[in-house]
């Protein structure tokens, strides 16, 4: 059976994804699991690829995706209803309410998709390094300026070698959208209206959380593709702090913990509060596969409360049914106090056909800007007329795709 | 360590062999790096000078591949950009354990995407890190030289590897491209030739979309035809009609050979080709293929393909359009536009079939315009056939989408009511009886200046009144002869005048013209 993964925990992927499968192989020997990791892009290509040509492709069997892919495989074909397949996954109530729109067809109640793991965007930082510029980082680190404030009493403080004062949680040490929301979230942008019918990431209020957050790779204050590994870390001391959707230092489990003090609080507000970006990888089971009775043996075991507590504790991400998020914020008050409120408050894109195509030409293009900030050619310009362009596109999409 | 050679034939031997595709090569390349050079970790990533971007493609770590993303941005005068630009060996300086980068250039397989200029028979570009994770363990120059030497040995095979898949590509694409010819053939003498010629074109290429617009050139239009999306979806574009001018509409500029290429069409060069459809100098049409939802680039190859093929697409295209009109001409009275007897009596046996597997009612009113005769007799074959086609207009334009009308003969109308029991049919008569007393045809010449006619209606339906077709027919007839021969320009139900008598509500009355309007009875 072949399991189309993304990569979760960057190169550890299989060898942690390998250890949580040992077990399941001792609980059912005659299911066999191949592994193939798979970027976002080459697993789009993969998913395309295989809509066109399914005759001539190996296709996986179970496939893990960005939640917000639900609608669009459903309706390419690729993924079968649960429900039919094992009623006992025709129900979303065990999951988080945010969720639950993500694992069906739009307008139906029919299940497509059951989340596996979930993050959630955060901002860490060092207790020792934020104390040698801010009196209460606390407060300072609420509001969007005083944040940047921050950033630029750290950099004057910790200059040259490969310190900044962010570290960058992109694993493709580049930007995506998915980094670049809870900002625009914040000054009452969006990328589509709320009817979700409309593109809206040109409009101004969208815009200006693009530059908020683009303006930390402008001044300098984070690293934009570098070599990974070639930069100091937060745990090394060579950043102070990192938004990051992935948990953080301050609520790692016993024997994790580093030796300084790392807090953890909401991504800094603006004019529109504070929001964080949520999001969640779920598992489907391809529709026509040879294994489909494995697969979704397989899908009901990584999916168990049990098991994905455990994965998400492996690759420091969280669980998404309500009893096992309950489980990891009740495990110690720190979770509590830090996360319940965080993911309260977080947001997250719509499971609309067009939304993987939309994030998709999103990152494309937040990809060729930050190349331009890389080569220092930025212009405030290029951003708008990136956007002008994006918007027309997806407006048209949308109004052939639209739900 | 044996010697570089020896390892290097090893390693020759090992990729000397065919692979599906590049991936799978590389896959097996890395591994074998791995463990000739005692490496923790190897990243393959592409090389794209223009944007200045190492963007990795593949990890090998730990006995497993992967794809990963990791982008940097290489600076200009930079160490590693001068190797990456002339070759050699860059030992990374910002890393803190030992890792070297090799350029990798190998001849492209071919593939090129739609939208870029030919530039010659260009390189391709990557590169490999090669990665010891512990400090102290750093790379001899023997082991360097080594590293090379794989690197070079993994261009030629890459090279080969590309070729095959592009060779194997383009078999594929031949393959489908030959049984795109039978869809096309086929095309030319079925129903639906459009939608197979569009499924056939979505299916065998593989875009997220294609789209046909015809030329009506006696309207000077585009006007859409249909859509053929990735879910298999067709759909009409008959809402979409562009006035054929110069500066309307960048589709109108295409088929007028206007278009030099705007800011939208540059927009998506590599995601969507537009194809004019001429036939013999003659424009027919214009086919729009994309991949924006997918926004995976068209190939060269396809769009060359494509481009090849428009003469076949034009002509299937254009075979298509005849054969409907003709199939039109066949089915659909010219005058009235309602359908003919023999396309009626096929429907007649469908919907007859279904009423009875799926056990649904059925009604069927049989209509005759009061007088038409004389209509004709007293202004004309012109005035009369006005009148006909009135009657059509409101007939078409008054009825639900399954109920499906006929022009049975002369003046003699039937309109075939699936799912609907005699209350159902008796409305629609009632309404069609009020709108076709509205028709005013203008009749110069005439006391009245105009003429208005009145129409008799009976109704018969199954399974109350008949038990098959043509019993509904007969009854449905009977009904109507049971409304002339008591006054005309009324509505009778079958059951209801033979069951009951005349002053029950079997029969409705209709709004009759007035004496003065109605055609002058002939005498004898």
């Amino acid at each position: 059976m072949l399991f189309w993964v993304l990569p979760n925990s960057g190169v550890g992927t299989v060898s942690h994804l390998t250890a949580l499968l040992s077990e399941f192989s001792r609980e059912y020997p005659h299911i066999k699991v191949e592994l193939a990791v798979l970027t976002r892009e080459s697993l789009w290509r993969e998913i395309f690829g295989f809509q066109r040509e399914p005759r001539r492709s190996a296709g996986a069997d179970i496939i893990q995706f960005p939640h917000y892919w639900t609608a669009l495989l459903v309706r390419l074909g690729i993924l079968a209803e649960l429900g039919e397949l094992d009623s006992r996954l025709s129900s979303v109530t065990e999951w988080i309410e945010p969720l639950r729109p993500h694992c069906l067809l739009p307008g139906t109640q029919q299940v497509y998709s059951v989340p596996w793991w979930m993050d959630v965007s955060a901002l860490h930082y060092r207790v020792d390094h934020l104390r040698e510029v801010s009196s209460n980082p606390d407060e300072q680190l609420a509001r969007w300026d005083g944040f940047l404030e921050a950033c630029e009493a750290l950099s004057r403080l910790k200059k040259g070698g490969t310190y900044f004062p962010l570290e960058n949680s992109n694993m493709r040490g580049s930007v995506t959208i998915r980094d670049v929301l809870p900002c625009m979230w914040n000054r009452g942008g969006d990328i589509f209206n709320s009817s979700s019918t409309r593109a809206v990431a040109h409009r101004d209020e969208s815009l200006r959380g693009m530059e908020d957050f683009l303006q930390l790779f402008r001044k300098g204050y984070m690293p934009l593709m570098r070599e990974r590994g070639s930069l100091g870390t937060l745990l090394e001391g060579k950043a102070s702090m990192t938004i990051s959707r992935r948990l953080s230092q301050s609520v790692l489990p016993q024997g994790e913990e580093p030796d300084f003090e790392v807090k953890t609080l909401p991504v800094p507000g603006e004019l529109f509060g504070s929001h964080s970006y949520l999001s969640s990888y779920n598992l489907g089971v391809a529709r026509g596969g040879k294994n489909q009775r494995d697969a979704v043996t397989l899908l009901k075991w990584l999916t168990g409360t049990e098991q994905q507590l455990r994965y998400s504790q492996m690759i420091h991400a969280f669980p998404p049914s309500t009893a096992g998020f309950e489980r990891f914020i009740f495990s110690s008050h720190e979770r509590m106090r830090t996360y319940s409120g965080i993911v309260a408050g977080a947001r997250t894109v719509p499971n609309v056909m067009v939304c993987g195509t939309y994030m998709t030409v999103l990152d494309s293009t937040l990809s060729r800007l930050a190349m331009e900030l890389a080569r220092g050619a930025w212009n405030p310009a290029l951003l708008m007329q990136a956007m002008v362009k994006v918007q027309v596109e997806m407006d048209y999409l949308l109004s052939l795709y639209g739900e | 360590m044996a010697l570089p050679t020896e390892l290097l034939y090893r390693y020759h031997k090992e990729l000397n062999q065919p692979f599906a595709d590049s991936r799978e090569l590389l896959v097996r390349a890395l591994d074998l790096m791995a463990g000739q050079l005692k490496l923790d970790q190897v990243c393959f990533f592409d090389w794209t000078p223009d944007e200045s971007l190492l963007s990795q493609r593949l990890v090998w770590r730990a006995g497993a591949a992967m794809d990963m993303e990791e982008d940097i941005a290489v600076a200009g005068g930079s160490p590693l950009r001068a190797v990456l630009e002339h070759g050699g060996v860059y030992v990374s300086q910002n890393l803190n354990y030992p890792a070297l980068y090799i350029p990798v250039q190998w001849k492209g397989g071919g593939r090129r995407l739609a939208g870029r200029p030919e530039t010659g028979d260009e390189p391709r570009l990557g590169a490999l890190r090669m990665e010891r994770l512990k400090k102290s363990w750093a790379f001899s120059s023997r082991e360097k030289e080594l590293a090379r030497g794989l690197a070079d040995e993994l261009a030629h095979n890459l090279s080969h590897a590309e070729l095959d898949q592009f060779n194997r590509e383009q078999l594929n694409r031949a393959h489908a491209l030959n049984e795109l010819t039978g869809v096309f053939a086929s095309s030319m003498r079925v129903e639906d030739g459009m939608r197979l010629i569009l499924q056939g074109i979505q299916r065998y290429f593989g875009f997220d979309r294609v789209r046909l617009y015809l030329v009506s050139h006696a309207e000077r239009k585009l006007k859409g035809e249909l859509s053929a999306d990735a879910r298999g979806q067709v759909r009409s574009l008959a809402h979409e009609q562009i006035p054929l001018q110069p500066g309307v509409h960048r589709f109108a500029d295409i088929v007028l050979g206007n278009s030099a290429g705007d800011a939208v069409t540059d927009n998506y060069r590599e995601t969507v080709i537009y194809l004019p459809l001429t036939v013999q100098g003659k424009s027919v049409g214009l086919l729009i293929v994309d991949n924006l939802l997918s926004q995976q680039p068209i190939l060269q190859e396809d769009m060359v393909s494509l481009s090849s093929f428009a003469g076949q697409i034009a002509l299937a295209v254009d075979n298509a359009m005849l054969f409907e009109q003709v199939q039109e001409l066949s089915q659909f009275d010219e005058l009235t536009r309602l359908p003919l007897r023999r396309y009626f009596n096929e429907r007649f046996q469908e919907e007859m079939y279904r009423a009875e597997r799926f056990a649904q009612p059925m009604a069927l009113i049989w209509l005759d315009i009061d007088f038409f005769k004389e209509v004709n007799d007293a202004y004309g074959h012109q005035i009369g056939d006005q009148v006909l086609f009135e009657a059509g207009r409101v007939i078409l334009s008054n009825l639900r989408k399954i109920d499906f009308p006929c022009r049975y003969g002369g003046d003699e109308i039937i309109i075939l009511l699936p799912q609907a029991r005699a209350d159902d049919a008796r409305a629609i008569a009632a309404r069609l009886a009020q709108e076709i007393s509205e028709i005013r045809v203008p009749v110069p010449f005439a006391k009245a200046g105009e003429v208005r006619v009145s129409v008799s209606q009976g109704i018969a339906t199954y399974p109350g009144d008949a038990a098959s077709g043509e019993e509904l027919l007969a009854r449905a007839d009977e009904a109507l002869y049971w409304v002339k021969s008591h006054g005309r320009g009324g509505v009778a139900v079958y059951s209801q005048v033979f069951a009951k008598k005349p002053s029950d509500p079997g029969l409705l009355p209709n709004p009759l013209p007035s004496k003065k309007d109605q055609p002058p009875k002939k005498q004898g």
